[in-house]
């Protein structure tokens, strides 16, 4: 019975110590809010604050070893500085992230301000090459209207100088237009002696004054066409027929007609303009053409 | 604020005077822990707590846990002062903690503000 009592005194003893060592309901929730707090970002962006909770802590847990009667309020406060620690490290977060995208979104105005501005100076470039552009339009508009003025002036001219040309020609030779151009006849007989290709001094006198006429238009190309009547050898005719023209051709060039711009052609018989049965149509089948090209191009047989 | 300071300044004064007509004249009121509850209370409040959940929940036990000890001092007795004093201690750790949830709350619209901003601005120069 004895030995019953002192086991119950000792299992009383000991569960009541055991209750005494047995940390309170907020002491364990302040220590697992410290311990939350101390493994975040709190340590590192709110140390001084942390740190506090620590000694509230510290102060609780001395509190409960010396079973102070105020232990459950100091673990109280130990718990809630904990959470404000952490809040407090939330807050620094927010901060950073605040900071962060303001300075994201001024930096991307300042680039948006710079591309704008670039983007203006491009346009104003664009503005002021395009207005040179029309400028240069305009002037060449300008230019080209003179240019086509010139051009009329002097085609118009050219036609008044052939007109009087011919008008003058008309006095010493046949003249007719034709699709090769303006054709002037002259006469086999009157510029050479029979089976000769030598000028006759008249025909240099008429030559002279076909020259001086042709030389109103010496921008033109000339073709100068030798012909012969049917009679004698087609051989000796294409040669007599070519040095007959060569003849007139080098009499042009001697009175100052460009030479690039004459050709001399030997024709023989061929092409006859009368017939060759009679005296007289063969003595107009012996003749020298020159034929002045129309302006632009070279008209051949 | 000058309004409210002058009636706690007259509360506290009531409440000196009822302990001191109770005749308990050993027994001081937490004078320092009532200005320092009773101010965390007012900045919490002034924060915004009202209006943030969490804030609101621990500015209420706040209020909660001074109202029990105004009780208490005013019964007056060494034991009440004794566990008055505790009482504001706790309410004073609640009220910060409530002041930091309301402003916690304003950092965090702020930086989801300055977020939504660069979404708003990035949309806009498209």
């Amino acid at each position: 019975m004895t030995k019953r009592i002192l086991i119950v005194s000792v299992l009383a003893t000991l569960g009541l110590t055991a209750c005494a060592s047995s940390p309170s309901r907020e002491l364990l929730n302040a220590r697992r809010a410290y311990t939350r707090a101390s493994s975040g970002p709190a340590a590192r962006s709110v140390p001084a604050d942390l740190h506090k909770a620590r000694v509230s802590l510290d102060t609780a847990e001395a509190a409960f070893s010396n079973d102070s009667s105020d232990q459950r309020d100091l673990a109280y406060v130990a718990e809630r500085k904990a959470q404000l620690a952490e809040v407090l490290a939330n807050r620094a977060e927010h901060a950073v992230v605040r900071v962060k995208a303001e300075a994201t979104l001024a930096s991307e105005k300042d680039a948006s301000h710079v591309q704008t501005k670039e983007q203006l100076e491009r346009a104003k470039t664009d503005l002021v090459n395009a207005e040179h552009d029309v400028a240069d339009q305009k002037q060449r508009a300008a230019a080209s209207d003179v240019r086509a003025a010139d051009a009329d002036t002097r085609a118009a001219d050219a036609d008044r100088r052939l007109k009087t040309m011919q008008l003058e020609l008309a006095k010493w030779a046949a003249i007719k237009e034709e699709p090769r151009g303006v054709v002037i006849t002259l006469s086999g007989s009157v510029l050479f002696a029979s089976d000769k290709s030598t000028l006759l001094p008249e025909a240099r006198t008429r030559l002279g004054h076909v020259t001086a006429a042709l030389m109103e238009t010496k921008e033109r190309r000339l073709h100068i066409e030798g012909y012969t009547d049917s009679q004698g050898k087609d051989a000796y005719n294409v040669d007599l027929s070519q040095r007959r023209a060569d003849a007139v051709r080098t009499y042009l060039v001697s009175e100052g007609y460009p030479p690039d711009l004459i050709v001399a052609h030997g024709a023989g018989k061929t092409m006859p303009v009368a017939d060759n049965a009679t005296a007289e149509g063969r003595a107009n089948n012996r003749r020298v053409e020159i034929i002045i090209a129309p302006a632009g191009g070279v008209s051949m047989r | 604020m000058t309004i409210r300071m002058t009636t706690t300044q007259a509360m506290l004064g009531l409440l000196f005077g009822a302990v001191l007509a109770g005749g308990c004249a050993t027994a001081r009121p937490p004078t320092d822990n009532m200005e320092s509850s009773a101010a965390s209370i007012r900045a919490a409040q002034s924060a915004g707590a009202e209006n943030v959940p969490n804030a609101k929940l621990y500015l209420q036990l706040a209020n909660e846990q001074s109202a029990r000890a105004k009780v208490l001092i005013a019964s007056g007795g060494a034991d009440n002062m004794n566990t008055a004093s505790k009482l504001l201690m706790r309410a004073s750790a609640d009220a910060d903690l409530a002041i930091a949830l309301a402003d916690d709350d304003k950092d965090r619209l702020a930086a989801d503000q300055a977020i939504t901003d660069i979404h708003t601005f990035e949309q806009q120069t498209k």
